[in-house]
């Protein structure tokens, strides 16, 4: 439901999506975190669906699909609404969420790793560490290289 | 990056596979993409550790093989051809950016993780290697060369 709402509303109309979501729900626990990265991946992997309809319609000259009332999909909404969503997710990778992603891996492979895990923690972080990186490849289909390709010059610093 | 790398070895094909999958995704822009391309040779330095992955990962098959026929269904199969990819995807990128007087470190791993793909006992695999071989072969910058300098690194080496 957040990111029916997020693709009809943000950025123009609920700017602080993200600070509610990575700043405040994310803060919160490990299964907030996995729900505030999977509304970016779900937008992520829905622009990516909308690029590759795009261009199968583009070739095929399907008729255009009527945008439903009660599932939206970037497939289904006006060019200029996919375009300002293309728009904010791209800075989002620039700004802050490769950046973040990149330190979730980080932190919960470390965690995992670690000696005298309970299996519930190892769970827990196995869960947010697959979201982070699912989130990472719905990012790497389709956002510009040189911001999702970022991490690799800085990963090394990362211990 | 070294935690990023690490994860392909992890155990749980579950995490070692998005991994894998977010590297090739990487690399396949690399290939298309000029202007990022020589960031991935950051990746060089990390080459033993994909060695380990990819040589634990074919330990797997083995074990899997026994049991069932390999498809792209079954996820530790695919783990395993990403893997081969990133070593092909590495050296072609490498190969685009060809400097006899700066060869990568680990670039002899390279050639021998190469020829290992090229042996595999999988066509389906196989072919990825061979696929570089056929443009190292045609690669321009050798016309002058007559023989592309990865076989000629190969063949040196042999005596």
């Amino acid at each position: 439901m957040l990111v029916n709402i997020a693709l009809r509303e943000w950025p123009n109309k609920w700017p602080d999506m993200v600070d509610l979501l990575l700043n405040n729900l994310a803060s919160r626990g490990l299964t907030e975190l996995q729900f505030a990265l999977n509304v970016f991946r779900r937008l992520s992997e829905d622009v990516s669906n909308a690029f590759e309809n795009a261009d199968a319609t583009a070739k095929t000259a399907q008729p255009y699909a009527a945008p439903s009332a009660v599932d939206t999909t970037a497939r289904t909404l006006p060019r200029s609404r996919q375009k300002a969503i293309v728009e904010a997710l791209t800075n989002l990778a620039r700004d802050r969420l490769i950046n973040d992603l990149v330190h979730a891996i980080a932190a919960h492979s470390h965690a995992l790793m670690q000696q005298g895990v309970s299996n519930e923690e190892k769970a827990a972080h196995q869960a947010v560490l697959l979201m982070a990186l699912n989130t990472l490849y719905a990012f790497t289909e389709w956002a510009p290289l040189e911001y999702v390709s970022f991490f690799l010059t800085f990963l090394s610093y990362v211990r | 990056m070294d935690v990023f790398v690490q994860l392909l070895s992890y155990p749980d094909v579950t995490i070692a596979l998005p991994v894998s999958d977010v590297l090739v995704q990487l690399l396949t822009r690399a290939t298309r993409e000029t202007p990022c391309k020589g960031r991935f040779l950051m990746l060089f330095p990390r080459l033993p550790l994909v060695g380990n992955a990819l040589r634990a990962s074919s330990q797997t098959l083995q074990n899997v093989m026994n049991n069932e026929r390999l498809s792209e269904q079954n996820s530790a199969y695919r783990h395993h051809r990403r893997l081969c990819q990133v070593v092909v995807l590495l050296a072609s990128i490498q190969l685009d950016l060809w400097n006899p007087k700066h060869l990568p470190p680990n670039y002899e791993l390279l050639l021998d993780l190469l020829l290992e793909v090229t042996a595999h006992p999988s066509l389906n695999v196989t072919i990825l290697a061979l696929q570089f071989w056929k443009r190292a072969i045609a690669h321009q910058t050798y016309r002058t060369v007559r023989v592309p300098p990865p076989l000629v690194f190969l063949c040196a080496r042999s005596y």
